[in-house]
């Protein structure tokens, strides 16, 4: 009986030892791609390169960008049959701990997809492969992006990431309440001024009308890369030194800027911030239809038009006051690692990620609306009232990028971003002036970005 | 002489009535104590019941503000959809590699572990006080220090992607804490039986397999649940250790279905952690005799 036991112990550890076995026999061989290429190129002569690639390919999303992701690269390794895609895909926990382990181990993936914000702590630590001689020689081609967008991803002197998708920021409104009191609509190119004139203007008509529930305009708060850096931008400052190596937004436009973000509340047109607090996580005071006005992203129109229960309404986001400070932004990025054996081949696969028509349309807005113009302007068939809308406007960014343009990521700055966020709140709730907001936040993102120098 | 009946009536009666209070008193005591337990068990298991409820919701029911255990419309839509949610495989296929893994470090951790202990609670060797003192060391090592270098010392092997990172180290006898206790456990085993056995001429190892091994059966079952657990469980190793999705486990599956940047079909994944956790219930039922055996007279608590 004993003996059975063990034997039978033992026998098991042995047969799963060899299923294990089994197993990495047949992944070694995505290891040596290149020694697995050389011995198979005479046998057959595939494609265009005429040998046998083999990559990987790494991002984190949910359960449809795996599908759309999926079934995007299985059309590409249908149509280059010489090229192999590994697909390595997982959420968003865990994501950047495993990339880090694989790269110290130099066992990096090929293609990865990396926050918009991230890519130079990357290329601080030598990580990343420089894109330019791909670019220039028309592998990965990105003159149907925006150049403004690409060159934030420029980092001394070369590129080295790519936009998977873009985003920019619309103005969206409550057309029941305007029309309930009479105001005419917000338009594209407002500036500034002209915005918190418009939320006063509807702000007083509310009160004017007995309701202390509504408000003008939702605060104009959070990201630090976007919402903060326009006003600072239009106001004449900017967010780090010109070599990203320390913060330059405690100056007086830095402060300037706060107030200037902080008014609406002080003046009453926006609600305070322990109202919005209540809100139940994820919904806004726009959603909720408790003020005229928000500023957001414009791939949230889709899910606004359909929770809301007002009509909607949708402009390009106001401009500076002394400069059109609208750009787009990145939804995410994809790089090339150093660590590549195949990188030309990685580059057409990015590539063909942002530039293929087919590809498109299976991708979809799962990364953002398309960074390509003519993908983008391809992908209104069939869409809603609302997408044709967002697309327009989208578009229609293009004629005032340029004017105010937003700088590139330092080293380390998402930790950077959250601290602003809750700073900001603090400054919101009247517990620390924006001077000493501007102190603390200055020696945090100093002291930060020198971990990296 | 007319009374005495009465008193000793009257003192049955007095009796009685106090007994009748005591009664009433340690009814309440009970009423209110297995109140309180039963409002301590609602409130550890609500989280379990609101994920069976919430596997058997449409997805925009979930976190709708008016809550109810029972769902509106109740679906098994998420199961059909959590099964097939993967593009490349069906969750079977994952819940297969799983059990593969935990298996393997299952069975690996009952060899290596039991032998080690026997070892060191049986045998006498020299430097047996300096094996077991490092052995012991390695609990108090964080996983963490040691993540970097032992993926290189992986990836040089040419083992990421396979379950070797996990089964081979687990047959090394690498679980200080498993060796520990059972350490203790075989402690607890009379000498006597193993000195009468070594005069009938046994050998080292026959004493092993015939005498201790079978009266260790509690703890082994204790190593047996907790490493299944513990690797069931696991997520930063499988994370760092398997990159192809074809090996992919439970863990990073569920994971790869939650994204903070866009929208998750939430109703599926409940319903593949309904699936996902019952294996670990199941063993733990089926072999909760011995579990608790095995803890306890380890003088170990779990």
């Amino acid at each position: 009986m004993n003996k059975k036991f063990l034997s039978t112990a033992l026998c098991g550890a042995l047969a799963l030892s060899a299923l294990a076995g089994c197993s990495s026999g047949q992944s070694a061989s995505s290891a040596p791609a290149s020694s697995a290429a050389a011995s198979s190129a005479v046998s057959s002569a595939p494609a265009e390169s005429g040998e046998n690639i083999s990559l990987r390919f790494m991002w984190w999303g949910g359960e449809t960008r795996h599908k759309a992701t999926v079934e995007a690269l299985d059309l590409y390794t249908e149509q280059n049959p010489g090229v192999r895609i590994e697909y390595e895909y997982g959420g968003w926990d865990g994501y950047f701990d495993k990339l880090l382990t694989q790269l110290a181990g130099n066992n990096a993936p090929d293609i990865v997809q990396l926050s918009y914000t991230n890519a130079s702590e990357y290329v601080v630590r030598d990580q990343l492969a420089p894109l330019d001689s791909y670019i220039e020689s028309g592998l990965l081609r990105t003159d149907k992006l925006n150049q403004t967008l690409l060159d934030t991803y420029k980092i001394d002197g070369s590129y080295y990431a790519v936009p998977s998708g873009v985003n920019v920021q619309l103005l969206y409104y409550n057309q029941t309440m305007f029309d309930e009191f009479g105001i005419s609509y917000p338009t594209s190119g407002m500036t500034f001024d002209e915005y918190y004139a418009k939320a006063k203007e509807l702000n007083d008509a509310a009160r004017a009308a007995g309701r202390e529930d509504i408000w003008g305009m939702s605060a104009y708060t959070n990201a630090l890369d976007v919402n903060f850096q326009r006003v600072l931008i239009d106001f004449g400052g900017q967010l780090w030194n010109d070599d990203l190596t320390a913060a330059a937004f405690n100056s007086p436009e830095g402060i300037q800027a706060i107030e200037y973000v902080k008014k609406p509340l002080d003046e009453g047109f926006c609600p305070p911030p322990e109202i919005s607090a209540s809100n139940p996580a994820g919904v806004t005071d726009f959603a909720l239809g408790r003020v005229g006005m928000f500023i957001d992203n414009a791939t949230s129109a889709a899910g606004l038009a359909e929770t809301a229960d007002f009509t909607l309404g949708m402009e390009l986001a106001p401009f500076g006051n002394n400069k059109k400070v609208t750009w787009y932004q990145a939804s995410q990025i994809f790089v090339i690692t150093k660590q590549s054996a195949n990188p030309e081949a990685a580059a057409k696969v990015i590539d063909y990620m942002l530039n293929d028509e087919a590809a498109g349309k299976i991708l979809a807005y799962e990364r953002g609306i398309p960074v390509n113009e003519d993908i983008r302007a391809a992908s209104v068939e069939g869409k809603s009232e609302i997408e044709k809308k967002e697309l327009e406007l989208v578009d229609g960014a293009a004629e005032f990028t340029g004017d105010g343009v937003p700088m590139p990521f330092p080293p380390g700055y998402l930790d950077v971003h959250s601290e602003f966020e809750r700073l900001q709140e603090a400054v919101m709730y009247g517990q620390s002036t924006p001077e000493e907001m501007m102190n603390s936040l200055e020696s945090f993102a100093n002291q930060t970005i020198g971990k990296f120098n | 002489m007319q009374s005495m009946p009465n008193v000793s009536g009257q003192l049955a009666e007095a009796r009685r009535k106090r007994k009748r209070k005591q009664d009433v008193k340690r009814g309440i005591r009970f009423a209110l104590s297995h109140l309180l337990l039963i409002a301590g068990a609602l409130l550890m298991i609500f989280p379990l019941l609101w994920l069976i409820s919430s596997s058997f919701k449409l997805d925009n029911e979930i976190f709708s503000r008016d809550f109810s255990f029972i769902p509106r419309t109740f679906t098994f839509d998420n199961f059909r959809k959590g099964w097939n949610s993967n593009p490349q495989y069906s969750f079977f296929h994952f819940f297969c590699n799983t059990l593969c893994l935990v298996g393997g470090v299952a069975v690996g951790n009952i060899v290596s572990c039991s032998l080690t202990a026997f070892a060191i609670s049986r045998l006498n060797f020299p430097g047996k006080k300096l094996v077991f003192s490092i052995i012991i060391l390695t609990l108090m090592l964080p996983g963490q220090v040691t993540l970097i270098p032992k993926y290189l010392i992986f990836s040089n092997l040419g083992w990421l992607s396979t379950y070797l990172p996990f089964i081979v180290p687990a047959f090394m006898g690498t679980q200080a804490f498993f060796i520990y206790m059972m350490v203790q456990f075989m402690r607890g085993i009379p000498g006597e039986l193993d000195e009468s056995a070594r005069i009938d001429g046994c050998s080292s190892f026959r004493i092993y397999a015939s005498i201790i091994l079978p009266l260790s059966k509690p703890s082994l079952c204790s190593v047996a649940i907790f490493s299944f657990i513990w690797t069931w469980n696991d997520f930063l190793s499988q994370l760092i250790y398997l990159s192809e999705v074809r090996t992919y486990t439970v863990s990073l599956i569920l994971n790869s279905l939650v994204d903070a940047t866009s929208k998750s079909s939430w109703g599926s994944l409940m319903a593949l952690t309904l699936i996902s956790i019952l294996p670990c219930v199941l063993l733990y039922f089926l072999m909760q005799k011995y579990f608790v055996e095995g803890i306890a007279t380890s003088g170990l608590k779990g």
